[in-house]
């Protein structure tokens, strides 16, 4: 099984995490016109890349971000939300 | 010769007969002379030597036909020996498709051999070889799907006569628990690389795992090649105490991350290495002429494995054909042996040019270069052949027929190829590439961490495959030390003059049979018909021709196939490739894939309550909630009976089932009297900090912010699109303080989210999911007012504790969170009491009310009681697509606030129009039909427009009412629409307007109408129970001495003292629930803990001692959790400190199941159900998962005593007991006191 490096609790198999989809951020929903709006509500890119998304360690309850190169299914790096400069 | 020709019929002589083709002792031989084995096979008695499998031991009694095969029923016998072949599969009865020629032989086996009609000898099937020229390949998928329904027939014919082994369903159950194990370096194959390597990673320190699928290790030395070698080699590995070798294990497959299945014969074992070595050698080829697949004709490997291992002399008079030095090496081996071998035919014209060539000619054998065996003949016998044809090539490779000559023998050996055994390093997503100078498939990328040696690289002679070991060990060595890898030579291949495999070890026959796949009776003019038709890919044509694809997974066949596939299209094999690698590399009985199974389940604080007054239970999501509670009374009620007569029985049969009539019963309590029923279920969270207020008003439709203290409300939330996933109730405790309430099944992923937006928001707020923590029952009823006043210090009074109220009161001493609800349509009171002290309280409230006629109710009877109520249940009356606009909750938005999730979205749905609407509906109340459920659809001039989401027959209203969806024109109350019910009847129902009971809820305000003529007094508290563990019950059922722990039984001493304290020393379980923990969070908790002479670990999950060993650890950046030892008063001394609560530190009072696992074997326990390698963490706590629960768990020491200490949420505890008890029991432990781990 894969193994997932959460910044808190270290390397752990796949099965201990929850997938919380990409990384985005939300348009202003008072000036976004309603078609971006819907667009951002529905539309998710299947784009082959570098994505960052949002995973969660079950058993501490915790939430980071991993950088994840979807087309070789490869982790990268793992950090805590709002961290991402911060060294490794 | 016949099987039966060799029974002997009388046991004489054992020690040295056993089977008259065994030799005398030879160095280096498996099997043990003084242990002879008495078998049966196909009902005639043989003798077998311990140490010896099914088949060699059959050999060694000169037994040739050892099984059918699988579509023709062909002669099989000893083909490999070593598992690349199933031509011997047999059966004990119980166990089937037993591969004879690697299983070890016992003493006292009944064998016969898979797939006969009447015995291995005269197989009825046998004919159907006589028909093979009619079967071509694709046959079965031309030929029998039409007509169709004669299909099943055809299909039942064919499942009999093409397969293997029957099961016998009436087999003893065996539990193959699985396990977890990690290793630095994984080696796999156990050959002179894999050895070297091993041993080379071992000498730099770090923790390697050798694994072979022998039972001894040594590989290919222990047969073909120098022993001396094997002897330096495996002292070396003795010496090394990092080194670990397992032999009779398979590495079945290889997954992400170097995670390997491990099997062997007891269970399957999940290593996850930090680095692989792929040593896994070579299989040999066989060539492919007529008849290429009868008894007597065996890859020269198979015969040197008979010879040296087994001791057992294969033929009298073989011939050997063979295209590489191997070949001429094992004719020496043979001829060693004192068997003549009659002749050397070389597929080369040049034959072999290294000195084993003239040796082989010293030593007097007649070599034929540039030859080939055109065909084998069976002899008269119909068992094995007597003679083999032999024939010149041409300049192309090509027999010339006309010059052929027949030989008279008794075996042929082939030795013309080798083909790697790749398949693992495949799965690992390793890269070949075909090289000519070798004639075979190697590794070209390797992935990250995986490394290979030896054959499989392509380097054949013995030093070199040292040597690459030893090159291989180093490089996975420091690529786990993350050391900078020093210049790693590629594997040193010295080029033969030829090399090992011949690239065309094929001679087509034009009218005879040429197997390319023993295991599924392929043949070659299979290949050349599927190609023709177009399956000419490498994937296609397996799937096609189910080459393969058989038990062996083609380890023998796919290489000639490949070879002749790339003939036909044109190509070399590079281009042509190789079929995709999947696990696994052997069959693996799917026992030993079941293993153990982990369901966790969760059972509330008053689960034994709940079985003890008769609970019929239902599973709801990971809960088991009661539906109804069997009550022997029920047919006494008045209510029912009023009901019973609004609908008339016919006849002797009951109107109503038992269950019904209990259902009825308890709502008829609830709106007549009183209520209580256990809603733990309900997620509970706790939002603390200066921006809660905020958070809940972004989270929630509705208004929070200026909610007054000691009030709730109603809360709708919605995702991003403005669908509805989730309800509960918030209340507000403190201005920054809040105590919210979900549904059952969205707890945790609404805990979740909240979790991601507050750090989205970056909003100053501390979160705490308590779902577990809190117990929670609701008292409903007319009477439930008075009910409370009785158990409580609370003001019952209308003003003073009003319908939507909060208040934190004690209720039988204990401090509880009170919610005035109505969902059930009654005066109710959500209370929620810490979990252990729930059982208290259950018990308290039922003997309080039973003057006032109380009854327990179910989930059945809350789900008709809050649609009398028109309360909507979000999943089960809205869906993934449901909005608050169709589900007539558009009273819940406030849209004029700033922002809530989803509002946005609603902005938009509201301009469009509505597609359809929840109502509530009755059918008439006369309908005497079936009831139409639950998703029944909604019909309106044939179109699907809806569908009813609820429906119950109400005794309050004595009709039956629903909710459905319909279209928004049909609506209004008054109007009809048909639902589609059993059996497609259409139904008619009319939209009513909601709720259907007590529509200006009057019910609210209800005075208490006391019971009896007194006002009510103080019920007593005397005789219940204090604080219960979430073992309790089990723990009563081991009869333990009681002791007590912070106002907790705690069963102190289980059995005899003494006793208990070896089962302590070698696996005990101990519950420790009664210990006083708490987890403090905010960013005023480490001034709290520094406050209290609390040691601050600074480390997340770093663990401090306290005083009497307790601990403090921290949890999180500003989290600490701290639990006394016994006796302890520190969460005393902090529960007093935080009586009255301090800005930025939330409490959460846990009420968790704790265990111990003490002893030696806590490591292998724990190895069983969770993941983690408690190396890997030193003295910190670790958060995983035990038997797929959540819980923390830490190293702990108790005087002499060492084990861990595990941690999980309560409502878990009786399945962690039932599931860790279980393991511990079959390991040898038990369940003991707490006084053995030094408990006063």
């Amino acid at each position: 099984m894969k193994l997932l490096t959460c910044p808190i609790n270290g390397p752990r198999p796949l099965s201990e995490f929850v997938f919380g989809g990409e990384v985005r951020t939300m348009p202003d929903p008072v000036t976004s016109s309603d078609d971006d709006w819907a667009d951002y509500v529905f539309n998710r890119s299947g784009e082959p890349g570098v994505r960052r998304e949002w995973w969660y360690h079950l058993a501490s309850g915790t939430w980071f971000v991993a950088e994840r190169d979807n087309l070789r299914d490869e982790f990268l790096r793992t950090y805590l939300y709002g961290s991402e400069g911060a060294a490794p | 010769m016949t099987s039966e020709d060799e029974a002997s019929p009388h046991p004489t002589g054992l020690a040295t007969s056993a089977g008259r083709r065994r030799l005398p002792p030879r160095p280096g031989e498996w099997i043990d002379r003084s242990q002879p084995l008495h078998f049966r096979f196909e009902g005639c008695a043989y003798y077998g030597f311990a140490g010896d499998t099914i088949s060699s031991a059959l050999a060694a009694n000169g037994v040739r036909l050892l099984g059918r095969s699988f579509k023709y029923h062909r002669p099989r016998g000893i083909y490999s020996l070593a598992n690349h072949d199933v031509n011997v599969l047999v059966s004990d009865g119980s166990h089937t498709n037993l591969r004879a020629d690697v299983t070890p032989l016992w003493d006292g086996a009944e064998l016969t051999a898979v797939n006969t009609f009447g015995g291995l000898q005269n197989d009825l099937a046998r004919h159907t070889d006589k028909a093979g020229n009619f079967l071509p390949v694709g046959f079965y998928y031309k030929t029998f799907h039409k007509p169709r329904k004669l299909f099943p027939f055809w299909e039942r014919q064919m499942r009999a006569m093409a397969g293997l082994g029957a099961i016998d369903p009436k087999a003893s159950l065996r539990r193959t628990a699985k396990r977890y194990q990690w290793c630095d370096v994984v080696v796999v194959g156990g050959g002179p690389s894999g050895l070297s390597a091993a041993v080379a990673a071992a000498e730099q320190g770090l923790d390697v795992l050798l694994v072979d699928e022998q039972p001894h290790p040594g590989g290919s030395l222990l047969y073909q090649h120098e022993t001396d070698v094997l002897t330096m080699l495996l002292k070396r590995a003795g010496e090394l105490a990092n080194l670990n070798v397992m032999t009779g294990t398979v590495a079945a497959g290889y997954y992400a991350d170097h995670w390997l299945a491990l099997v062997d014969d007891e269970r399957l074992t999940k290593l996850r290495a930090k680095s692989v070595v792929f040593a896994t050698g070579v299989f040999e080829q066989p060539a492919l002429f007529r008849n290429n697949d009868l008894p007597g004709v065996m890859l020269a490997s198979a015969a040197q494995r008979l010879l040296r291992l087994y001791a057992v002399k294969p033929f009298d008079r073989p011939i050997m054909l063979t295209a590489n030095a191997d070949g001429y090496r094992a004719a020496l081996d043979m001829q060693q042996a004192g068997i003549g071998v009659r002749m050397l035919v070389d597929l080369r014209t040049q034959g072999e040019l290294t000195d084993v060539g003239q040796r082989l000619e010293k030593a007097g054998i007649p070599v034929r270069r540039g030859q080939a065996v055109y065909e084998a003949s069976l002899g008269s016998d119909a068992i094995g052949i007597d003679a083999v044809t032999i024939c010149p090539l041409d300049g192309d490779g090509q027999p010339i027929a006309k010059a052929s000559q027949r030989v008279e023998c008794d075996g042929l050996l082939m030795s013309v190829g080798w083909a790697p055994a790749d398949s693992l390093f495949c799965q690992a997503r390793g890269k070949l590439t075909y090289s000519r100078e070798l004639e075979q498939f190697l590794p070209d990328i390797l992935p990250a961490g995986v490394f290979t040696a030896g054959r499989l690289n392509g380097v054949y002679e013995t030093a070199a495959r040292l040597a690459d070991g030893r090159r291989a060990g180093i490089a996975a060595a420091e690529y786990v030390s993350g050391r900078e890898a020093s210049e790693v030579p590629l594997p040193q291949r010295i080029h033969p003059l030829s090399p090992p495999s011949h690239p065309y070890p094929v001679v087509d026959h034009p009218s005879g049979k040429v197997f390319v796949d023993l295991d599924e009776d392929v043949q070659l003019k299979d290949i050349e018909h599927a190609v023709a038709e177009g399956f000419d890919g490498v994937e296609l044509l397996k799937r096609y021709s189910t080459f393969g694809m058989g038990p062996s997974q083609g380890k023998i066949a796919n290489t000639n196939t490949i070879r002749a596939l790339a003939r036909l299209r044109g190509e070399n094999m590079g281009e042509t490739g190789s079929p995709t690698a999947r696990p696994f590399f052997h069959p693996v009985p799917f026992g030993h894939l079941a293993g153990r199974g982990f369901h966790p389940h969760r059972e509330t604080a008053l689960h034994a309550g709940h079985v003890a007054a008769g609970a019929r239970f239902l599973p709801a999501g990971d809960w088991l909630r009661p539906a109804y509670y069997e009550d022997e009374k029920r047919g006494e009620e008045p209510f029912l009976r009023s009901t019973l007569r609004a609908v008339p029985a016919k006849g002797s049969r009951p109107l109503f089932s038992d269950r019904e009539r209990a259902i009825f019963a308890e709502v008829e309590a609830v709106r007549q009297r009183a209520g209580l029923i256990d809603v733990s279920t309900l997620g509970k969270l706790e939002i603390a900090g200066p921006d809660a207020a905020e958070f809940i008003e972004r989270l929630y439709t509705g208004r929070f912010a200026k909610m007054k203290l000691g009030t709730t409300r109603y809360g709708l939330m919605c995702d991003e699109s403005g669908v509805i996933i989730d309800d509960g109730v918030i209340g507000r405790l403190a201005d920054d303080r809040f105590y919210v309430t979900t549904t059952t099944s969205a707890s945790g992923s609404v805990y979740r989210e909240m979790q991601r937006w507050a750090l989205v928001w970056k909003l100053q707020v501390i979160l705490a999911n308590v779902t577990g923590s809190f117990a929670a029952m609701n008292l409903a009823g007319p009477q439930a007012r008075s009910i409370l006043a009785q158990v409580s210090d609370v003001d019952t009074s209308e003003s003073g504790f009003p319908y939507l109220g909060l208040r934190e009161a004690k209720v039988l001493g204990v401090a509880c969170r009170i919610l005035r609800t109505g969902f059930v349509g009654e005066v109710g009171y959500e209370i929620h009491a810490p979990a252990h002290w729930a059982a208290r309280l259950w018990d308290g409230i039922l003997q309080a009310g039973a003057p006032a006629g109380i009854r327990p109710f179910g989930v059945e009877a809350q789900r008709v009681l809050r649609l009398e109520k028109g309360h909507v249940i979000v999943s089960q009356d809205t869906d993934g697509l449901t909005t608050p606009y169709e589900a007539g909750m558009e009273w819940a938005l406030k849209h004029d606030k700033p922002f809530f999730i989803g509002g946005r979205s609603l902005q938009i749905v509201a301009r469009k129009p509505l597609k359809r609407r929840l109502v509530g509906f009755t059918l008439p109340r006369e309908y005497r039909g079936t009831l139409p459920s639950e998703c029944h659809l909604v019909i309106d001039h044939g179109e699907i427009v809806g569908r009813v989401t609820s429906i119950v027959r109400s005794p309050t209203l004595q009709q039956a009412i629903g909710m459905a969806y319909v279209r928004p024109s049909q609506s209004t109350p008054g109007m009809r629409f048909e639902i589609r019910g059993e059996g497609g009847r259409m139904v008619e129902a009319t939209v009513v307007e909601m709720p259907f009971y007590d529509r200006t809820n009057a019910r609210q305000k209800q005075q208490a109408s006391v019971v009896g003529p007194e006002a009510p007094k103080k019920a007593s508290a005397a005789g219940l129970p204090l604080r219960t563990s979430p073992v309790h019950e089990p723990l009563q059922q081991l009869r333990p001495t009681w002791s007590s722990e912070a106002e907790m039984p705690v069963a102190a001493h289980i059995g005899d003292p003494s006793a208990q304290q070896i089962v302590a020393a070698r696996l005990g379980l101990a519950d420790v629930s009664a210990l006083a923990r708490v987890t403090v969070k905010g960013p005023a908790a480490a001034e709290l803990v520094a406050r209290h002479e609390i040691a601050v670990p600074e480390r997340i999950y770093e663990c401090r001692a306290l005083g009497g060993n307790g601990i403090v650890v921290r949890t999180g950046r500003v989290e600490f959790f701290i639990e006394d030892g016994w006796r302890g008063q520190t969460v005393e001394r902090l529960r007093q400190a935080l009586a009255k609560p301090i800005p930025g530190v939330l409490p959460v009072w846990r009420q968790d199941i704790s265990f111990l696992v003490t002893g030696s074997e806590s490591e292998s326990l724990l190895s069983q159900v969770c993941s983690f390698n408690f190396r890997d963490s030193g003295d910190d706590l670790v958060m995983t998962q035990i038997a797929g629960v959540s819980c923390s768990i830490l190293k702990r020491r108790w005087g002499e005593l060492t084990g861990y200490q595990i941690w999980s949420d309560g409502t878990f505890g009786p399945y962690l007991w039932a599931t860790l008890m279980g393991i511990v029991r079959e390991l040898g432990g038990d369940a003991v006191g707490t006084s053995a781990v030094s408990a006063p």
